[in-house]
């Protein structure tokens, strides 16, 4: 059995007895490579290392693709995520030791806006940041077209233009360390890798090299990665 | 009797508008346009203006369904953005930012581009006729945009129509108007630029007169020219982010703009260089003259806008004309007292291309409003934005402003998120 099957069959095992009597959908888990994240000096990042009044990111899984990594505080999910073509899947929620750790992709699903080195605009608001959108905090929202995202419910839209919600990270936590393993509902990546062409080949030299699947990922502070922090 | 060159074009044009009520001469010499279908028994919607009303259109019905036949006709050979377009004209943001193609989304989502200019429309056989040939439709829809409306300040003489559409150009259709003002902003050397708003709120981009002003403004400061932007304004106040703008003018660009609010213009006299209003004449070295609005005159033509109307009379909520099930008005043509601009257009254009979808299944769906989200630069590197949408009171058959939200707090990352925000919508329309 290769890893990929042997994943989805472990996903599906440990899912089995929740989902027995519920009318959620079918858990949506696209696996990708395995991928431990890492702080910046190099050593596995460890729970105490997240700030939940902070958003950090990393590149998962491709090696361009942003997401956002955040610590909501309390154990959340899973949550039945539903789209809007009346389908629906199963989010597992968090992981850690709180079971509070949650990781998104940080392409918004409306119009494909990302965090860059210059400037996010989609960004987490961690408690006591409250978005004037919205009027609350622990919300995702990208200020380019006003979509809001919920990351305590997978990442739903709660408000704004966003057609679906955020692609969840599927993270896993052993032996105290964080592993990023795959993606579940529905991805942009492709739209994003053709929308950005032109600036990937500027900054990895070429698509070949943006879509390079990663095995690790560097953690790092949202506020140390871009310039400006846009929150509206 | 002697006949005069004007009396010959009356003829002629008579003549001409006859044959077609009686006998289409021209249509029946007109070729179709050989344009493929998916299938043979594929419905065809043919969208009239490729702005950001039909861009969406065309490719968020193919996306929908990749079945229907989607044809897009735009007179322009490519796309330029009228939002940011006030940035462009003071350096503060390139033309490759603003202009676009067609063809990669027409090739990616399998639409049909044709860069051609429509001159009729045959309703009863449902036929639109360009100058490359006709092309049959099953839906029609009008996306096309605005026209100027110069009868209420300059009058009807074409002499003085013509002189207010080159020599001091609207800029608000994007292409050969805007260049030239640019050309004026930046050749100005000193004294009074003139600015107008037309009344009401039909009119396209309700912010972009004072941006466009405030902006002229923050240029004119930047390069030390003695001169100063005048807005002669019908209204008491800017209909929205009036803060904003206020603060921009008492602040940043102060000594540099005069605001004339309540002002309503009666006469533009090109050959003194003032325009007569109610609160007194105002002289211009220079004008950026932006009348009232109104429907394309194809629109017009097709006999959808009742007499002594400007835009097509439409079966609210929905798009379709009221004269023609198979017509659909959208974008800035819409009656629907939305906001005219690239955001309602584009957001609106999803939902419309859901309902034509539906309406070739002959199934209905629950409405859905379109939303506007607006920024306006205020200063080099600041902007202000509102967000809101609109609510539909079936028992009245009215529409009224909802959920208003507004940052009137000019600022950095408001601008960032200004710049993204159109950068969004151009890849939604164009990649």
């Amino acid at each position: 059995m290769d890893r990929r099957r042997f994943l989805k069959v472990c996903t599906a095992v440990a899912f089995a007895p929740f989902m027995l009597g519920r009318s959620f959908g079918a858990e949506s888990f696209k696996p990708y490579k395995k991928a431990l994240l890492l702080r910046e000096d190099g050593k596995p990042l460890r729970p105490e290392d997240i700030d939940p009044s902070k958003e950090y990111i990393f590149f998962y899984p491709y090696r361009s693709t942003p997401c956002l990594l955040i610590d909501l505080g309390k154990k959340v999910g899973p949550v039945e995520v539903k789209l809007k073509n009346g389908t629906s899947y199963l989010w597992r929620g968090g992981v850690g030791p709180k079971g509070s750790v949650v990781a998104f992709s940080a392409i918004c699903t409306h119009q494909l806006s990302f965090p860059k080195k210059e400037y996010s605009l989609i960004n987490y608001y961690p408690e006591g940041k409250v978005s004037k959108l919205v009027g609350r905090d622990k919300v995702i929202q990208c200020c380019a077209h006003m979509s809001a995202f919920d990351p305590e419910r997978g990442g739903k839209v709660i408000e704004g233009p966003a057609p679906s919600p955020l692609t969840a990270i599927v993270l896993s936590y052993e032996d105290g360390k964080f592993y990023a393993l795959g993606t579940s509902g529905e991805e942009v990546f492709e739209d994003f890798f053709d929308a950005y062409r032109s600036e990937l080949r500027k900054v990895y030299g070429s698509t070949r090299i943006a879509k390079e699947l990663v095995d690790s990922c560097v953690v790092l502070e949202m506020e140390k990665y871009t310039e400006e922090v846009v929150r509206c | 009797m002697g006949v005069s060159r004007r009396d010959l074009f009356k003829a002629v044009g008579a003549g001409a508008v006859v044959s077609l009520i009686g006998s289409p001469t021209f249509a029946k010499k007109a070729e179709t346009l050989n344009l493929p279908k998916p299938s043979k028994g594929s419905p065809r919607v043919v969208i009239v203006g490729g702005g950001w009303s039909g861009s969406t259109l065309a490719k968020y019905i193919k996306k929908k369904d990749p079945k229907v036949d989607v044809v897009l006709i735009e007179r322009r050979a490519m796309f330029m953005s009228c939002p940011v377009s006030n940035l462009w004209l003071v350096d503060l943001v390139p033309l490759e930012f603003l202009i676009h193609s067609h063809l990669k989304p027409a090739s990616k989502y399998g639409y049909h581009f044709v860069n051609a200019m429509v001159h009729d429309i045959d309703r009863e056989k449902r036929f639109v006729y360009t100058n490359l040939g006709k092309i049959h439709y099953d839906y029609l829809v009008l996306a096309t945009g605005i026209d100027y409306d110069y009868s209420q300040w300059v009058g009807t003489d074409p002499r003085d129509v013509e002189i207010a559409m080159t020599k001091y150009p609207a800029a608000f259709k994007p292409g050969n108007e805007h260049i030239r003002l640019k050309q004026k902003i930046h050749d100005f050397e000193g004294g009074n630029f003139v600015i107008t708003v037309p009344p009401g709120l039909d009119y396209r981009c309700i912010p972009g007169p004072y941006e466009r002003a405030t902006m002229v403004a923050w240029f004119f400061k930047k390069n030390k020219v003695p001169g100063k932007v005048i807005l002669i304004d019908p209204h008491n106040d800017p209909p929205v982010k009036a803060e904003g703008f206020h603060k921009a003018w008492n602040e940043y660009v102060k000594g540099y703009i005069e605001y004339l609010p309540n002002a309503q213009i009666k006469e533009v006299d090109f050959g003194r260089k003032r325009i007569v209003t109610n609160v007194g004449d105002v002289k211009f070295d220079d004008l950026n003259l932006y009348p009232r609005c109104k429907s394309a005159p194809i629109v017009f033509k097709a006999g959808l806008v009742k007499k002594g109307d400007r835009w097509p009379a439409l079966r609210w909520p929905w798009y379709q004309t009221v004269e023609d099930e198979r017509i659909l008005c959208t974008g800035d043509a819409r009656n629907q007292p939305f906001s005219k601009s690239g955001n309602t257009a584009n957001s609106e254009a999803h939902i419309v291309a859901e309902f034509v979808v539906n309406l070739i299944r002959g199934k209905e769906m629950p409405y859905r409003p379109p939303r506007t989200l607006c920024y306006s630069g205020v200063d080099k590197e600041k902007a202000v934005w509102v967000d809101l949408t609109y609510k539909y009171d079936p028992k009245k058959n009215e529409f009224a402003f909802h959920n208003v939200k507004m940052d009137n707090t000019p600022s950095k990352k408001n601008w960032i998120a200004y710049l993204e925000w159109a950068k969004g919508l151009y890849r939604d329309m164009f990649s």
